[in-house]
């Protein structure tokens, strides 16, 4: 764990929010599709199928597939979580994330454009916030930010950066002046 | 220091040449009636499916070509890091050639994807600015046709292939680099 996850940690609810916001979606439509579809197949077929018994079975399969999919999605996100490092070094910010396809972006402070916190619905739900960068390139800025900080970690992120940022740019601006 | 860096010691593993077929396999899964369709149409198929019997040497044949094709772009590739600019030359019948100054590097990104953990390679790619911008999809989709991205393009450089320690360690020189040469006018960056 690097110095800067121990001053501005990860909060552990980025577990639950993520895993949430993957899974609801999904969870939601297998609930209301099934139904709407045996109403829809009864409807159809001159035969009444066993309505009620079809009903009960297939939600009690769906319901077991929600299921297992909140589960193994916790578990890759808690595993997400772990792999999860950034680091403030001296002269530059390095965001790594990802556990089957592990990427990592390295962003020299001299480069950083801009600094900026927002949060999704799910984030409000759960009271963390998204830490974004950006250089002047595009993916940047959709590769550079560290997801799932409280608002404490959050600040002291954005301040932190802000502070390096502009030391950078006025010991650039001496050095330019001193020649 | 005058140390110039080329890509004999961060070279592009061999085994990366193996990947584009990869990414081929479930294309062409994917698309194999339409494939069998077409080359059934291209052979003049008669009712008793005889043309069925040319699509295992038609897929070794592209299989073939992508692996072909793939070893030209490698040998054709170079890069070289001098002492203030990075010279880098691509191209199998058109060349290219592109010199990027330290200065100018926003971004080093390191990445791995499934094929990369199995062998223990590693894609490195630094940007730059530059007035002709390719978003993210756009590169998702020309990694699709071939396969993975290798070179330059727009405002990206990648390095696909490159070993673990071979990509840190290049990233490390790039860094230092970015740091022993910063940009002279304050137009361009902050």
């Amino acid at each position: 764990m690097s110095r800067t996850r121990e001053q501005f940690p990860l909060s552990p609810r980025k577990i639950t929010k993520k895993t949430l916001a993957s899974t609801v979606w999904g969870t939601v439509a297998l609930l209301i599709l099934y139904p709407v579809l045996l109403f829809y197949l009864n409807t159809l077929s001159s035969v009444g199928i066993n309505l009620s018994d079809y009903f009960s079975k297939g939600m009690l399969i769906i319901v077991g597939i929600i299921i297992l999919h909140i589960i193994l999605m916790y578990l890759y996100q808690t595993w997400y979580f772990n792999t999860y490092f950034y680091d403030l070094t001296n002269d530059y910010i390095v965001i790594k994330k990802g556990v089957i396809t592990p990427r990592e972006i390295t962003i020299p402070y001299e480069r950083i454009q801009d600094v900026y916190v927002d949060q999704d619905i799910f984030d409000r739900i759960f009271r963390l916030y998204d830490v974004h960068l950006s250089s002047a390139t595009v993916s940047s800025g959709t590769e550079a930010h560290i997801d799932g900080v409280e608002k404490q970690a959050a600040e002291g992120l954005r301040a932190a950066l802000l502070n390096t940022v502009t030391e950078r740019i006025s010991k650039h601006r001496e050095n330019k002046l001193s020649r | 220091m005058g140390k110039i860096v080329s890509e004999k010691e961060y070279p592009i593993q061999k085994i990366w040449l193996v990947k584009p077929l990869f990414a081929l396999v479930p294309f062409m899964l994917t698309f194999s009636l339409i494939f069998l369709y077409i080359i059934g149409v291209m052979f003049n198929v008669r009712s008793d499916g005889t043309s069925v019997k040319y699509f295992p040497f038609i897929t070794v044949g592209v299989l073939f070509f992508v692996l072909f094709s793939a070893i030209l772009r490698r040998l054709t590739f170079h890069y070289l890091f001098e002492d203030k600019v990075i010279t880098l030359r691509q191209g199998i019948l058109s060349k290219q050639q592109r010199q990027l100054p330290y200065g100018v590097i926003q971004n080093i990104l390191i990445r791995q994807d499934v094929f990369d953990r199995l062998f223990n390679l590693s894609s490195l790619s630094f940007e730059n600015v530059s007035t002709q911008i390719l978003t993210e999809s756009d590169y998702r989709k020309v990694k699709a046709w071939i396969g993975d991205l290798m070179g330059f393009r727009a405002s990206r450089v990648d390095i696909p292939g490159l070993s673990k320690a071979d990509a840190e360690n290049l990233k490390s020189l790039i860094l230092e680099k970015i740091k022993e040469n910063p940009i002279e006018d304050s137009q361009s960056g902050l």
